[in-house]
């Protein structure tokens, strides 16, 4: 019986192992080309950000939950209340999606790096006690 | 040169190539579809982002959330109780008295071929308040797009719930298989 394999065999196994590589890497690259079939994209953050600003100005303001005019009345103010507005203002947004705050009286958050998706908002506040507007933003991101 | 070893191994090495290149025949189309259907969800954003901004942003017509009567004369529905994002949960309830089909015809996408898909998720973060309206998700497409929106529920007692709202939309018979 011949065998399976001889000199002239190996070299017909190596040409298909070969194609193989080759048909496997067309298919990585096909893989890699196509799109997320469901969008949420970089323009939602926008909305996003409308939406969360309508909330924190338009919701009543309590201790545990502080409204954004009441947190911006005073830089006393700010040092009490801005830790719960960040603490709502992260469980409000969808997974994977991040908020960074500035303003006179300091930042909530942390900005994003170089390359990120994001969508920067700015907004004006009224400062309450001081009787200044005071000029803010709100970026939301993506890592 | 033994023609019966190289008959075996030519069989059998392009026998992995033909497999192969039934796998990337696959692999290859589900991706060009999976592409158009992504095409065709995005296109669906500003009208998904329409409703999200006429139901969180607006009150609507007066008291077309008190009755099946008045429902049926409302020239528009919003959700909110005054200010921006601001939920009723009168009104939430109000989406009752509308069918999916109903609900779609109040938000202005009302089609005579029944082209579009409407599903609208209202969750408070605490669990507390849970509603759905419209059509069920279509188990079979990736054609649906989903827009998350923010918004907070005013209670009864005044108690504000931080809420997202989910606005589901698609077209029936459009898009690839999932």
């Amino acid at each position: 019986m011949a065998p399976l394999l001889n000199d002239d065999g190996t070299v017909h196994m190596i040409e298909a192992a070969l194609a193989s590589v080759l048909v496997l890497a067309v298919l990585f690259f096909v893989n890699s080309t196509a799109i997320q079939a469901h969008g949420e994209r970089p323009n939602d953050l926008g909305v996003l950000s409308s939406d969360l600003l309508d909330v924190l100005t338009c919701r009543g303001s309590s201790l545990e939950h502080p409204g954004l005019g009441f947190t911006l009345s005073s830089g006393e103010q700010w040092k009490h209340s801005s830790a719960a507005l960040y603490s709502d203002m992260e469980s409000m947004l969808p997974d994977g999606v991040y908020c960074y705050m500035a303003t006179p009286y300091g930042t909530l958050g942390q900005a994003p790096g170089e390359g990120m998706e994001s969508y920067s908002r700015p907004f004006l506040a009224y400062g309450g006690q001081s009787g200044q507007i005071l000029d803010c933003k709100l970026v939301l991101w993506r890592a | 040169m033994d023609e019966a070893a190289f008959s075996v191994d030519f069989a059998a090495a392009y026998t992995v190539m033909a497999i192969l290149f039934v796998c990337i025949f696959f692999t290859a189309t589900n991706a060009i579809s999976t592409r158009y259907t992504a095409g065709y969800a995005d296109e669906l954003r500003p009208l998904a982002i329409q409703v999200g901004d006429e139901l969180l942003k607006t009150p609507g017509s007066p008291y077309w959330y008190m009755d099946p009567s008045s429902s049926k004369n409302a020239t528009a529905i919003g959700l909110t109780e005054g200010g921006r994002n601001v939920l009723s949960t009168y009104k939430i309830e109000g989406l009752n008295f509308y069918n999916a089909s109903g609900l779609k015809e109040a938000l202005g996408l009302s089609d005579k071929d029944e082209e579009y898909g409407l599903r609208i998720e209202i969750k408070s973060l605490d669990g507390t308040i849970s509603r759905t309206y419209g059509y069920p998700l279509p188990p079979d497409t990736r054609d649906v797009f989903k827009s998350p929106r923010i918004a907070t529920i005013k209670d009864q007692d005044g108690i504000y719930r931080d809420a997202s709202v989910i606005i589901y939309l698609w077209r029936k018979d459009v898009g690839a298989v999932a």
